[in-house]
């Protein structure tokens, strides 16, 4: 439980001339449940995709569990972690099923195998098994994303990244799916989730432990009742401000 | 009294007619089929060198503009008369086509999708083999599509060259001031067409057909 799953060591990253990510330091522990809150260009995104490899880092180094990042072993070391991202993320032309098979045919495993797990992970994100042979535009927009997570899971990875898997579904869908992965991270024993999203409810709500970022540093990384208790920058002062003004005007309402 | 004519023409002439079609149809499809091969391994062999694909494709659409008649004629000291000169000419001549739609499809698939697909770990061979390829199935088939009506038509010219086909009809009208022969030659040849078009149609079918109608909302 101690065990440290991604560690970021002085991590810059510049696209060109501009600085996207500078001096970055964190630490998350095994079976975490991390959110990251930010605004676009805050490099919220940026940073999840170092963590897979997608971009590399201009300075420092990156840890995920216990491998260095490394050109050469990326894709290899890509189908071990789990990756959802935005309403996009499902290839049109692959039935669900070949969706979600897609990381354990690239690792080689039997027909059989595949088969299995692909109904036990239907099970586990509450979709009907003759989904199997469907295609993504057949499904709902909830849905497709439960197929994503189901992807990401496919491999029995010990870390999963999400990229603000939930941002395009409306408030009812995206609600349910919120309390769904809640419950999801807590089922499966010990795996690191890793979430990036702009909507502060979210982050407060999913996160064991929120990471404020802006312009690409970090404002605070702490629990969330901490956050809220003590938040320690103008910038966290001003994003709680907004959660607030809400809350009044939910007040005002009733 | 036309109708009689090409009837009679038809009943005196139908062995050799089947024979030239068959021979166009084997110029044309051969042809097809090796230049749709050489545009799959440029564009998998060149893929990420963007400037090399750029090259070869100015340089395609470079023989591409060279009058088909003096490109047979230009051939005949190098490959000789006949089948193997018609190929290569037709070939070159559907490979600008069919590169330049083999292209633009395989660009034009959505960057997201490659991004997923590199995150899920696949290698740039799966990548392209695996999502890249068959998002530009459309393209690809209507690249063939084109390929398939200017090469039915520019393989007529081919009978110059003594590599047969139906020109041969075409070129004998000519030559006897008929006009049965010519109109015989040029039913032939659309036909033809007309049954690849379906084949090539079903096929993309069979190849991406299920995802499509379920895009379009049809189960």
């Amino acid at each position: 439980m101690n065990k440290a799953m991604i560690k970021f060591k002085n991590v810059s990253k510049k696209f060109g001339k501009n600085e996207i990510i500078s001096n970055l330091n964190f630490e998350v522990k095994e079976g975490e449940f991390i959110t990251v809150l930010g605004a676009s260009g805050s490099g919220k995104t940026t940073t999840l995709k170092m963590i897979n490899g997608l971009e590399k880092p201009t300075a420092g180094d990156i840890n995920v569990a216990g491998y260095s990042i490394q050109k050469g072993k990326l894709i290899e070391f890509r189908r071990h972690i789990g990756y959802v991202v935005q309403s996009i993320g499902l290839f049109p032309h692959m039935t669900i099923a070949q969706n979600i098979a897609v990381t354990p045919k690239l690792l080689g495993w039997d027909k059989e195998k595949i088969n299995h797990r692909v109904d036990e992970l239907l099970d586990l994100v509450n979709l009907p098994r003759d989904f199997k042979d469907r295609y993504p535009a057949q499904l709902s927009g909830g849905q497709q994303q439960r197929v994503g997570v189901a992807r990401a899971l496919s491999a029995n990875p010990p870390l999963l990244l999400f990229d603000e898997p939930f941002s395009a579904l409306d408030s009812l869908i995206r609600q349910e799916l919120q309390h769904q992965l809640k419950d999801l991270h807590r089922k499966l024993d010990n795996k690191t989730f890793y979430f990036v999203t702009h909507d502060i409810n979210e982050a407060l709500y999913l996160g064991d432990r929120v990471m404020v970022m802006n312009h690409g540093k970090i404002e605070q990384f702490d629990t969330p009742q901490n956050l809220v208790k003590h938040p320690q920058t103008e910038y966290v002062k001003q994003l709680l401000d907004t959660a607030q003004e809400n809350q009044k005007l939910w007040e005002a309402l009733k | 009294m036309g109708s009689i004519k090409m009837i009679k023409y038809w009943q005196e002439n139908n062995q050799m007619m089947l024979s030239l079609t068959w021979q166009h149809l084997v110029l044309v499809i051969s042809s097809l089929v090796l230049a749709t091969i050489i545009a799959v391994i440029i564009i998998a062999l060149f893929l990420r060198k963007k400037n090399w694909l750029k090259a070869l494709t100015y340089f395609f659409s470079l023989l591409y503009s060279v009058p088909s008649f003096a490109f047979f004629a230009l051939l005949i000291p190098l490959t000789g008369l006949g089948t193997t000169s018609a190929i290569i000419v037709l070939v070159i001549y559907s490979e600008y086509v069919l590169l330049r739609n083999f292209i633009t499809g395989i660009q034009e698939v959505d960057p997201s999708y490659l991004e997923v697909a590199k995150g899920l770990g696949m290698n740039e061979r799966q990548i392209f083999l695996k999502v890249q390829l068959p998002l530009a199935m459309s393209a690809i088939f209507s690249g063939l599509q084109i390929a398939l009506c200017s090469t039915m038509a520019i393989a007529t010219i081919a009978s110059t060259i003594s590599a047969g086909g139906l020109g041969d009809l075409l070129f004998e009208g000519l030559q006897t001031g008929r006009i049965e022969p010519i109109l015989w030659g040029t039913i032939l040849t659309a036909c033809l067409s007309l049954y690849f078009m379906l084949m090539l149609k079903l096929l993309e079918n069979v190849i991406s057909g299920s995802w499509r109608n379920a895009l379009k909302g049809e189960n």
